[in-house]
Parts: C-alpha cells; structure tokens; sequence
C-alpha cells in the first residue's frame, strides 16, 4: 500500500518537477540578464537625456526626449583638464596602439605555439612555462623596470612604446593559445609536408595557418578587448597627446566645471566600450566556437 | 644492389634502447612488412627510414650510397601515414600536387600527373572536395595517390590500413597489393596485423623489443618460424605448443610428455634438428592448429598419432571449427571440419599429424 502511494507521489513528480525546474532555471537566468544589462540600460538613457532630465531623478525611466547633445559633446568637446577636444583625438590614439599591438603579439603568439607544438627541441617545455608564467605576473610588478626600458630604448611616453609593453605582455596570452589550439593537429601533417619538401615557413604558411582561423579570432578578441580596455599601462607610459582612450575618459569624468554633466560622462563611456562591444558581437560566435575547438579532434 | 639497406642501427630514447642492432635490406619490387606488437620499434624504424627521426647509430643507405644526414624530401621516398595527414584546408587535387608545388614542377606536368593517379585510385571524381567531406576509404586513397604522384624509389606506409572498419581493410589490402604487382613499386609496409603482413608481403620481418626476430619470405616464417615468438605471432589461431624433453637423441629421438599422468610419447626421428639436441633436453613442441583434425585420412604424413581428448570449447568460423582441448598440462586447439558434430566434455578421437611440427629449446625458446 505505502509503496503504491510512493509510486503515484513519484510518477506525479516525474510530470511536475522537470516544468518547476525549467521555470526556477529561467527565473535565475533572468534575473541575472536583469542584473547584468541594468548598468549598461542606466549607461545609455541617461546618455541621451538632457542634464535638467537627469536632475529630476528618473534613474531608469526611458527620456522625454532623446538628446543626442551629449554624444556630440563627449566626442569633440568634452574637456579634460584644459584641453577641451573630447574623445577624438585619443580614439584614434588607442586605433593606432591597439591595431599593430594586437596584430605583432598575436603573429609572435602563432610562430611561438607552432614552435612549442611542432618543431620542439630540447627544453621547449620550460621555455613554455616560464611563457605561461609570464601571463600571470601583475601589471604593477613590470612597470619599474618597463618604464627604465622605456627609456633606455628611447622610445618612452610615444605610442611605440606602449605598443612594446602590450606586445610583450601579450605574448604569454597569444603563445598560450596558440600552442594549446596546435597540439590538438595531428603531427603527421608536418612529417608528411616534410616529405612533400616543405620547409619551416612553408609548413606554415600553407598548412597550419589556413587551419587557424579559430584561433585567431580567439586570439584577436582576447587581445583587442584587453588592450583596449588597459588603463594602467596607458597612464604610465603615456602623455599629453599620446594618452589612449581610457586614460581621456578619466581625465574627462574627473574634471568638473561646476556642473557635473552626467550624461556627457556616460555617453564617453559608451563611446569607449564600443569597440570591444562590437568586437565580441560580430566575432563572439567564433570566440566560443574556437574556445571549444581545442577539445575536438582536428 | 639493395634499393634499402639498415646497417647496424640503434635507436635510444634516453637510456630506452627501441632499436637494437637492426640489419635488412630489400631489392627492387620487394614488399617489406615490419610486423610486431605495440612497441616494438617497428614506427620508429619507418620514420628514420624516412628521416624523420634521427637514428642513435648505424647507417640507412638507399640504392648503396648512405643517407643518416639527407633529409627527407631528398631521399625520394613517399610515405602513407595511418591517420592520412591529409591537410584539412586544402582540396583532393591540392592535396596531391602540394609536393609538387612546392618542387616548383611546372603546372603541365603536375596536372598530367595527378590524372595519372586518379584513374589509377578512381578519384577523378573527388578532386574538388576537402578531406572532411570524404569517406574513411577515400581519405586512404587520396592519402596513397599524394605517395603514388611521387613516382619514388620506396613507398613507405605506417599502418595505413589500421583506421578502417573490417571490410574496407581487406578491400584496400588487396588494391595495394594490386599496385605493387602492377607498378612492380618497392614498398616498405608496418602494420601490426599478421594476416595483413602475410597476404601483402614479399618479405616479412617480425620485430620484437627492438630487434628483428626474423626476416623472410610468408611462408618460410610460417613453415620454420626461428622462435617461438615468430611462431606464436604468425599464424591464426595461434600454433600449439607442448613443453616436454627429447629423449633418444643418438637413435630414433622421441618427444615425451605427460598426459593426465601418462607418458605420451611422440615419435621425431623424421624432424631435421637444426642442431644437435642432447638426451632429456627441455624442448617445446610447436604444431599449427590444422594438424591437429579429427580424421586421420586427412593427412598421410610421415607421422601421426591417436589420442582420445575432451573438447572443452569449441568456436566455429562457418568453413571449419576451432577446437580447444586439455593437453599435457597446457591447451591445445584444432581445427575440425565443420562436418564433424563435436560435443562439449564428450571425448572424441583427436588426430595430430606430425609431419610438419617445430622443436624450440625450452630456455632459449629458439628453434632447434
């Protein structure tokens, strides 16, 4: 008797808790979306709100009327200090440091991990760790001795310079990646491409490059979104003119000429995070995709 | 003149010896099939054929000059690999005339070339598509049209056919055995499967622990194995073998054995001992299973006896019936026709001919 009321209690269950579930499982999910897009929400409304809107205190309520003076603003007016140029001029800054620096360190990171994978020699196993230590050593620790390099080289406070310190410290990344994605290819591709009299370069310019794509955009994503995104290095090893574009949105959200004009401050934020944003949006597919290549066999 | 030639090689991986004084050397048109379990150096005799590995010692020559320093694409070699290496990004016709393009061979010739291997492989029609969008089967062909393109001195295959289901592999073991009788090419050829290494083989040599137990021709490895390895390894089912002593050496010499507490006495007078055994010499006495039958007008050798054995499992393979029998402390297996009704634990007359038997030493385990 007690094991049939058990079995109608369970064959009940089985109806029931797999809809329950779903439903606390979507619950959750949203409330994390909620939380997680509510400051970019906030971030672009009061953008496009006039600063008498903003002063009235609606946080989240959708503007009266879209302004888009802000924007303008923040791209060519905003002032920094005394420098009233926007964001402009350091937009461009970062375009010209980020596009060499992701597309050097992420050349080095491809011959590094073919190397590692493919033409091993005797200690390229400690040469990869030390490389792999290398990503975990903090931004604070290197810029002494960077900033003495810096100088010694002569390329101190220009846009060189930085891009050296984020090629550097991105090699460790970009081999990482590279390596891991190229173990996963079958040796014999190189054995038989040597027979075929191939050479190093040829190897892989003709065989392992075309089979990289995932990889890279992997690679391109990672180090765009944090060169893009690095505030330390650029405030160390930059001036004036040369700042990148986080440096500027600091200087710009910090001075304050009586009124503090919000959303100009958030419209330069968002013209700030842009790039990146749009970077995951049209690459984050393969992002994931090459993120989970590495465990499929080739 | 050898096309092929290992002298004295070693290889050691660290304090790893792989190989340990390997010699052989193959004619023209010869098809060589390095054969043995995992491990036992056969691989890495193939890859530093090739150059692709550096050998510890010794000397590989090709058509008598050495060749330990040239590298591989000079040693007009062409290698089969078991997993294909087909490069993934590239077409059937790229991947075939890669090597060359990278030769610089003028376009004419590439072109007239690749034709001429994709008739003979009947790939014409996958010329266009990549290697993810072909068939087990058709990877391996196009895997052996980019080493047929070659026109080289030695094909070189690495368990080429290893990846393929059952079928497929006896299809393609025969297409290449097709080729070499038809291109008259040299091959060297490592697999670890012995029905392959003996339906392909000119020449067969079994590797084991890094060294080459045996080199000759299928039948002659078959026929007189040099070690019981060799014979255990070659041949399925496996031979029987029966440990014992040979008694009587001076006259007519007798292999004797315990049976269930009675001596059995087998008559070997008629073996040609390779060297002289001494009286009560522990000897293992090697029979391939279709000696042993259950009719004695099957075979009129020089030799045969009697005994009334229990069949204690019993597989049949729609031609004939494996047998397995309790004999002189070990196990012995036969093959029956599958005519004859064989009952499990009911004893039944069992014939052993004696004409072909192998005596090995039973410490060295080398044939006597």
């Amino acid at each position: 008797m007690s094991d049939q009321t058990a079995n109608v209690a369970r064959a009940g269950g089985k109806r029931w808790s797999p809809i329950l579930l779903r439903g606390l499982l979507f619950l959750i999910l949203g409330l994390f979306v909620l939380y997680y897009t509510l400051p970019l929400f906030v971030m672009v409304v009061t953008s496009l709100k006039s600063l008498p809107e903003i002063r009235q205190g609606a946080l989240l309520g959708l503007p009266k009327e879209i302004v888009l003076d802000a924007w303008s603003n923040a791209w060519s007016e905003a002032c920094a200090g005394v420098t009233c140029v926007g964001l402009k001029p350091y937009f461009w800054n970062s375009v010209v440091l980020v596009v060499p620096a992701v597309i050097i360190s992420t050349a080095i990171g491809a011959i590094n991990g073919y190397i590692l994978s493919m033409w091993q020699f005797k200690g390229s196993n400690i040469i990869f760790g030390l490389m792999l230590f290398g990503c975990f050593i903090p931004f604070q620790a290197v810029l002494l001795p960077m900033a003495i390099t810096l100088g010694k080289i002569g390329i101190a406070g220009n846009v060189a310079g930085l891009v050296l310190v984020h090629v550097v410290y991105g090699i460790g990344f970009t081999t990482l990646f590279f390596r891991n994605y190229y173990v996963s290819v079958p040796i014999e591709l190189v054995k038989a491409a040597k027979i075929d009299g191939a050479g190093f370069w040829t190897i892989f310019g003709s065989i392992i490059l075309p089979m990289s794509a995932p990889v890279i955009v992997v690679t391109v994503i990672w180090q765009f979104t944090s060169i893009w995104n690095d505030f330390l290095f650029g405030v160390s090893f930059s001036q004036g003119d040369n700042q990148p574009i986080t440096v500027a949105l600091n200087n710009i959200v910090n001075s304050t000429t009586g009124v503090k004009e919000y959303n100009v401050d958030m419209a330069s934020a968002m013209i700030a995070a842009i790039p990146t944003l749009l970077v995951y949006i049209v690459a984050g597919k393969y992002f994931i995709r090459g993120l989970a290549a590495g465990s499929v066999k080739g | 003149m050898s096309v092929l030639e290992a002298k004295n090689l070693y290889k050691n991986f660290g304090a790893v010896e792989v190989l340990k004084d390997i010699n052989l050397s193959i004619d023209e048109g010869d098809f060589l099939v390095l054969v043995g379990p995992s491990g036992c150096g056969k691989s890495t005799l193939l890859n530093i054929t090739a150059g692709l590995e550096d050998m510890s010692a010794g000397d590989i020559m090709i058509d008598d000059a050495v060749v330990n320093e040239v590298p591989p694409k000079d040693r007009d070699i062409a290698m089969v690999f078991q997993s294909y290496a087909l490069y993934p990004t590239m077409t059937v016709e790229k991947n075939i005339t890669f090597g060359m393009k990278v030769r610089k061979v003028p376009q004419a010739l590439r072109k007239e070339a690749l034709e001429r291997v994709a008739g003979l492989l009947h790939i014409d029609h996958l010329l266009d598509r990549k290697p993810s969008q072909l068939s087990g089967g058709q990877r391996q062909r196009v895997a052996m049209g980019r080493a047929l393109v070659r026109e080289p001195r030695i094909f070189l295959f690495d368990e080429p056919l290893s990846n393929l289901d059952a079928k497929l592999r006896i299809q393609m073991r025969s297409e290449i055995k097709q080729l070499h009788q038809r291109l008259g090419t040299t091959i060297v050829y490592v697999t670890h499967d012995q029905t392959e290494a003996m339906s392909l083989a000119t020449k067969i040599a079994v590797m084991n622990g890094g060294v080459i137990e045996q080199l000759g021709a299928p039948q002659e490895l078959y026929d007189t194995p040099n070690s019981v390895f060799v014979a255990d390894f070659i041949g399925s089912p496996a031979m029987n073998f029966i440990k014992g002593q040979v008694v009587d050496v001076a006259g007519n010499a007798s292999f004797v054995s315990t049976h269930k507490g009675t001596d059995v006495r087998v008559p070997v007078g008629h073996y040609g001992f390779t060297e002289q055994p001494v009286e009560g010499q522990e000897v293992i006495l090697g029979v391939r299973p279709e000696y042993i039958t259950s009719n004695a007008t099957e075979h009129q050798g020089v030799a045969s006896m009697n005994f009334e054995l229990t069949p204690k499992l019993m597989e049949t393979t729609g031609f004939d019936q494996h047998v397995l029998f309790d004999f002189c402390g070990g196990e012995i297996a036969g093959r029956f026709s599958s005519k004859i009704e064989v009952v499990i634990n009911q004893p039944q007359t069992v014939h052993i001919d004696l004409s072909t038997i192998s005596i090995f030493d039973g410490k060295s385990e080398r044939r006597i």
